[in-house]
């Protein structure tokens, strides 16, 4: 007897979860109203299980305990650039997109997707200043780009997903994993979605330590299907870290970081300091006069700027990641 | 020969072995600037010159002729320079992953500048290197 009733209140509890899936994501097309609608999600309950199984297993394969340490490089390869989806969702190319359901601490989840050209968006980004993730707090470094710390940082990126202010699919992301941990790799799948046609599976799991509200780093797995990943495939951990930051990621407080309070100070003097750069027009990087790169640059793209590193990055100038200007 | 290659704002080529953009637009300046040779391009590309009037050889850079083009994706150019007299590069304006980066053998110099719009990037810049 006591069994048959367990059994009862499994089934409850999986129809009712089943049914709160559905619901959120209406709800989330709704509030959006924006292209991502076009998107389906999976359409039987035995697909949706599938998805939110994969969701839990990826985070388990890198979770807090044993996660790779930061040296120098904003993303590192995981499990031999391997993603961890299973044959079934690797057999089928219809587009869905399917964001957790914010936690206890509102914290985001997994976002998994089947991209394709029918979840990209249509038209330009709207405002997303209204979503304050876990951890939000607003920091300016002169050192950073941009200034910022923070990013609204997109777990699908916009250019995918069409996802524009979903709080399922925003965290607190710092503007180096943003831009040089994530992007680089968004960039690689929206080119070959819209070069082939043909579709992606795509997951990004934030993962946090304990209670803490800021993400240690985020772990992104793709994987072409209509070619069995011979377009795209990769798995990589790109970190959640500023350099010469301290992020405090059980509150998001961050101070600069004590090892590079000198660094960062000649950081300083150098963004203050008059050099001679050399401008590429066209990329929008500068760098040192002598840097190998500079031979590249077509003359009409070059140009020299004798002035402060920090004028150039108010210009909207990037230092190149080679001679690091 | 003329050697064309693609790369991004780091110099990058290759992530983990795989290409890191592509457009169409290329593939077609490509095929339409080597007119007047042959076109040859190595098994990688197969799939991206997919329906096109090209010469699949992984040796291609050892046998073209003078008026030969080569479309490089996966192999470092510098052994061959003494056999290459103009190397035109695509440059696709964007970061991507990279582990496998282009480098500009010796004694090259910039002739030629200019610029496209591709079929998935916004800005295309198409730059031809002599000795």
């Amino acid at each position: 007897m006591k069994q048959k009733i367990l059994s009862l209140l499994l089934v409850i509890i999986l129809v009712l979860s089943f049914g709160a899936c559905k619901k959120d994501k209406t709800v989330q097309q709704t509030t959006d109203g924006s292209s991502a609608s076009t998107a389906s999600q999976p359409s039987s309950s035995q697909e949706l299980q599938q998805t939110t199984t994969q969701v839990s297993h990826t985070a388990e394969t890198l979770s807090e305990k044993n996660l790779p340490e930061y040296a120098g490089k904003p993303y590192q390869i995981v499990n031999g650039n391997e993603p961890d989806f299973t044959d079934q969702l690797k057999s089928s190319a219809k587009a869905f997109e399917n964001y957790t359901k914010l936690d206890s601490l509102k914290r985001c989840g997994a976002a998994l997707a089947c991209l394709g050209k029918e979840t990209m968006p249509t038209e330009k980004r709207g405002s997303i200043s209204s979503v304050k993730p876990s951890g939000w707090k607003s920091y300016t470094y002169d050192f950073v780009d941009g200034g910022s710390l923070y990013n609204r940082c997109h777990l699908i990126g916009f250019q995918l997903s069409a996802e524009n202010a979903n709080e399922r699919n925003l965290i607190t992301g710092t503007r180096y994993m943003n831009t040089q941990g994530m992007l680089p790799f968004e960039n690689m799948t929206a080119d070959y979605i819209k070069e082939t046609d043909n579709h992606v599976l795509y997951r990004v799991t934030p993962i946090f330590v304990g209670s803490e509200l800021v993400a240690r780093g985020v772990q992104m797995e793709a994987y072409s299907v209509e070619d069995e990943g011979d377009g795209v495939c990769f798995n990589v951990y790109c970190f959640n870290v500023q350099p010469g930051v301290e992020i405090n990621y059980k509150t998001g407080e961050s101070k600069l970081a004590e090892q590079s309070k000198s660094v960062s100070t000649t950081a300083k003097q150098q963004n203050e300091k008059t050099s001679e750069f050399i401008l590429n027009t066209s990329s929008h990087k500068f760098h040192k006069p002598d840097c190998n790169s500079v031979g590249n640059i077509s003359d009409k793209n070059k140009s020299s700027f004798k002035g402060t590193r920090q004028e150039l990055i108010d210009k909207g100038y990037k230092p190149c990641g080679a001679c690091n200007p | 020969m003329i050697v064309a290659v693609c790369i991004d704002d780091n110099m990058g080529m290759l992530f983990f072995g795989k290409r890191q953009s592509r457009d169409k637009k290329v593939v077609e300046d490509f095929i339409r600037s080597s007119a007047g040779g042959k076109a040859y391009i190595r098994n990688f590309s197969k799939k991206l010159f997919d329906g096109k009037d090209v010469i699949i050889d992984d040796n291609c850079l050892n046998i073209a002729g003078e008026k030969d083009w080569c479309f490089i994706e996966n192999q470092d150019i510098n052994s061959y320079a003494s056999r290459i007299s103009k190397i035109v590069i695509y440059k696709w304006n964007r970061d991507y992953p990279y582990d496998f980066t282009f480098k500009m053998p010796e004694g090259f110099t910039l002739e030629k500048s200019s610029e496209f719009t591709g079929n998935s990037h916004e800005k295309i810049t198409r730059e031809e290197y002599v000795k």
